[in-house]
């Protein structure tokens, strides 16, 4: 073993390495995340989109939970932790745009509901009439 | 001493390169949000309602299996995926059962138009029929009109005795009879539900309360005899009209015995009842 460290290479990692380091850290720090405006600004407008939409009626756990993210993201915002009220902002409009679809499912179920009684209802009038007119029916 | 240092370097090297190969994994949860993303994908109907919200499911699901690290700030990140990717699958099979609700409401649509189709064939099945039997009926009535040489008019059938059935300044009915007075009475008996009304009426000859009186006597003659005819009492009247109604002028023979006369005045039926009794 016949093994010579670079006499400049070692120089170099004990005098300019930590400044270096110090450096990154300190523009670390510097640059802390900016504030997830966007986010915040579409995860609200998804959510008065739900509730809007009905939401509070036909999905209210969805629209609980998507509230819930986006009053936790302003907390975030509060606590200057940008980079966590980024992520809860976009989950509440996620949560949000669930309980949007949850409702159009529960609505258009709803509609379809309504239907098959009142075609059932006009089958059974129609059935009704027919036994009355039958001859030998009721008079 | 040198060696030393770089024999430990390269194996600080490989346990750190070993360690981040067994701490990259999916995070918790990703497998079951795939599994739920796999179950929409395989179901036959659902699979292709909703094509765009199926795949951007499938790109929050790929992305929540990326392998991250156990640091806290890692942790963080894969929990965030995960719940994104669930309710992107979530979104995705909301959509789809909404599409499969519409794609049935079409056919329910299709349905209900077909019953209501029928209900109206029925209908106006029945109207046709109806129409048909009314018309055989109207024909009948007609032929029973003519013979009776009675007269349609807006009352009703008026069906005219001539003062022939009276001897003069009396209210009993010769013997013998009009033969239309028994095919008035087999009339009412064919439609038990038309009524008649029974007016005497007399010329101008005499006080005009003695020809009330005497055309009140008629009209209740013939209705005692259409009664003894088995006709129900409750469905004929009697008046009297006296000299109020003349048809003719009263200066001639001629003119007073048209005035002289007996009318008898059926009613219309009710539309309605013309079904109900012909069922």
């Amino acid at each position: 073993m016949n093994f010579t460290p670079i006499p400049w290479l070692a120089r170099f990692s004990r005098l300019v390495m930590p400044a270096l380091l110090a450096g990154l850290l300190v523009a670390g720090c510097a640059s802390t995340p900016p504030l997830p405006q966007t986010s915040l600004d579409a995860a609200r407008t998804a959510v008065v989109a739900a509730e809007r939409f009905d939401a509070g009626r036909f999905a209210a756990s969805e629209l609980g939970d998507a509230r819930q993210k986006l009053a936790m993201a302003d907390a975030a915002v509060r606590d200057e932790d940008m980079e966590l009220a980024g992520r809860l902002a976009v989950e509440s409009k996620v949560g949000a745009e669930l309980a949007y679809a949850k409702t159009e499912t529960a609505k258009a179920e709803a509609i379809n509901a309504e239907m098959r009684s009142s075609a059932e209802a006009l089958r059974q009038e129609m059935q009704r009439t027919e036994s009355l007119r039958r001859p030998g029916g009721q008079q | 001493m040198m060696s030393h240092r770089w024999w430990m370097g390269l194996a600080f090297s490989s346990a750190l390169l070993l360690g981040c190969a067994s701490a990259l994994q999916s995070p918790p949860g990703a497998d079951s949000v795939r599994d739920k993303l796999a179950r929409l994908q395989s179901d036959p109907v659902l699979s292709n309602a909703a094509p765009e919200s199926l795949e951007r499911a499938e790109v929050a699901v790929r992305l929540a299996e990326q392998p991250l690290g156990d640091s806290a700030e890692d942790q963080a990140l894969g929990a965030h995926r995960v719940y994104l990717a669930d309710r992107q699958v979530e979104i995705a099979m909301a959509q789809a059962s909404t599409r499969q609700a519409e794609d049935q409401r079409a056919q329910f649509a299709e349905q209900r138009s077909a019953a209501r189709l029928d209900a109206r064939t029925l209908e106006a099945n029945r109207a046709q029929a109806a129409a048909e039997r009314a018309a055989v009926e109207a024909a009948e009535l007609k032929r029973q009109i003519e013979s009776l040489k009675a007269e349609a008019t807006d009352r009703g059938l008026v069906l005219t005795l001539g003062d022939l059935l009276f001897a003069f300044d009396s209210a009993e009915l010769e013997a013998g009879l009009s033969s239309n007075l028994d095919r008035l009475v087999t009339l009412l008996k064919k439609y038990p539900t038309r009524n008649a009304v029974i007016e005497g009426h007399t010329d101008n000859i005499g006080n005009a309360e003695y020809n009330r009186d005497l055309s009140l006597r008629r009209a209740e003659a013939v209705r005692r005899y259409l009664v003894g005819q088995g006709i129900g009492s409750d469905r004929l009247s009697a008046a009297g009209l006296g000299q109020t109604q003349p048809l003719a002028g009263n200066s001639s023979d001629s003119g007073r015995q048209r005035n002289r006369r007996v009318e008898i005045i059926i009613d219309n039926p009710a539309p309605a009842s013309v079904s109900q009794r012909m069922q």
